[in-house]
């Protein structure tokens, strides 16, 4: 009975290998991770090219019922995370931008407050920050949402009544998750600087408003908006594909739902990672 | 049909699905009601908005029975409910082939009236939508649907064995009977 428990599935073992054996086992299990992650993004790309070719042809012929479920899309994702992305860009504007002003100005180095701050917070922390908002205020519930439906058979119901899913489900998110990190980023970032301005007032700054917006527009170059806009619709892109995917790419039960939800987060952090590195990369060359 | 004619509704698009599928339990889509998850297939297929099929849909829904439940949400209704409202879902779209999986099984006596009374009644003038030509169901068990006028088949390991009528279906092996039919075996 005992042994029967032991060789049940997700029971933890303790082999007794000794330890040329462990690091065998060690590099196994990297490479089939490994190989598992280029098959992931080689089917995430697939399913990337399918929805953008099915919101490319078939839009049309459905968009009296997508349309509202975009705009409805947009206000979920977007409008309704406003509150809590001022909160954020407050705390941000206090943690970063009131403390970085505050310290630069004590060593004496103000010229250098405009390109730190778009360095920092236009550049790396604004988009990220939206980014992670979106993902666990709007990405978690799409994958918990998409992966209970596929669950309970919903997916195939819709199939069967000749709706394409991609079209109803997917396309509708992804525009809409997109373009509300769009705008939240653009959001966040004013309203972390003005935020920030306002706490070194706070602490006696000696820098007036105009100074400081003036080293804010000299170090803002046409490369940083192009990129901004970019880099934040490139993670809006990542989100709502990474969650949709994990939700409907294969056949699920409902005890799995949790299980892929984590799996979406982590696929989402890792890939607006490797896109903030790629941007770091493009920011360097411009 | 039956010495009646009836004129056929128009199909709702042009992509629309001619086969559907009933399943059991319904699978309707647990975030709209009842009347979004009638309405949903027709507006897809036509290109519309919801408003543009209100009141279709109410007919639809009064000619199913489901009239006082169109603002509930599946979750908030009973299982026979649901799979009339799937079954409503389906001729929403104007079948011409309707699959129908097991749609006796966990339903009370009262259900089970109301699908072979569906099933067998002829139409009436008032409903919205005509039964299709043909209807398929898969079931466990035949007895509540054994008429003059359908045909059987059996699907065993994967292949499918035609057993005709009623009549047909009494001739074949006892074995069978009492598998298909739960026949007592015989008195020895």
């Amino acid at each position: 009975m005992a042994k029967g428990i032991a060789a049940a599935p997700g029971w933890p073992r303790v082999d007794p290998r000794p330890a040329g054996a462990w690091m065998r086992s060690s590099l196994r299990w990297a490479g089939g991770w490994l190989l598992a992650a280029a098959d992931t993004v080689r089917r995430l790309l697939a399913f990337s090219l399918i929805t953008l070719g099915v919101a490319a042809t078939r839009y049309r012929s459905a968009s009296a019922l997508i349309g509202p479920l975009i705009l409805q899309q947009v206000a979920t994702a977007g409008l309704r995370l406003l509150p809590i992305t001022a909160v954020i860009a407050a705390a941000m504007g206090w943690a970063i931008v009131g403390q970085t002003v505050a310290l630069l100005t004590q060593v004496g180095v103000q010229d250098l407050i405009g390109v730190a701050m778009v360095t920092a917070v236009v550049r790396e922390l604004g988009p990220l920050a939206t980014a992670l908002l979106v993902l666990l205020r709007v990405g978690v519930p799409t994958v918990v949402q998409l992966g209970t439906a596929r669950a309970l058979g919903e997916v195939e119901a819709l199939e069967a009544l000749g709706i394409d899913p991609v079209l109803l489900l997917v396309v509708p998110r992804v525009l809409g998750m997109t373009v509300a990190v769009f705008a939240l980023t653009a959001y966040l970032v004013v309203g972390a600087l003005v935020a920030g301005y306002g706490f070194a007032f706070l602490q006696d700054v000696p820098l007036t408003p105009g100074d400081y917006f003036r080293q804010l527009a000299l170090a803002l170059t046409w490369q940083d908006f192009l990129l901004l806009g970019l880099k934040a619709v490139s993670f809006g892109l990542v989100i709502a594909l990474a969650t949709c995917f994990q939700g409907l790419s294969r056949a699920l039960e409902l005890r799995e739902v949790a299980q892929i939800t984590g799996v979406a987060v982590v696929a989402s952090l890792l890939g607006c990672v490797v896109l903030d590195a790629l941007f770091i990369v493009l920011y360097l060359l411009l | 049909m039956r010495g009646r004619t009836h004129s056929r509704p128009k199909p709702p698009g042009r992509a629309a699905s001619r086969r559907v599928r009933v399943w059991r339990r319904g699978r309707l889509f647990g975030h709209l009601t009842l009347a979004q998850n009638l309405a949903l297939p027709l507006c897809y297929h036509r290109n519309c908005r919801p408003d543009a099929v209100e009141v279709e849909v109410d007919r639809l829904l009064a000619q199913f029975e489901l009239q006082p439940l169109a603002l509930r949400l599946p979750g908030q209704v009973n299982g026979a409910c649901r799979q009339r409202a799937a079954l409503a879902r389906a001729m929403a779209l104007v079948p011409e082939v309707l699959f129908l999986d097991d749609p006796l099984a966990e339903l009370n006596t009262a259900q089970v009236h109301w699908w072979l009374n569906w099933l067998g009644a002829p139409p009436r003038p008032t409903d919205v939508r005509s039964r299709p030509a043909t209807i398929v169901v898969a079931t466990d068990d035949l007895r509540p649907w054994l008429a003059d006028d359908r045909q059987y088949a059996l699907l065993h390991d994967g292949r499918w064995q035609v057993l005709g009528n009623r009549d047909q279906l009494a001739a074949s092996p006892a074995s069978l009977r009492r598998e298909l039919l739960a026949e007592p075996p015989a008195p020895r």
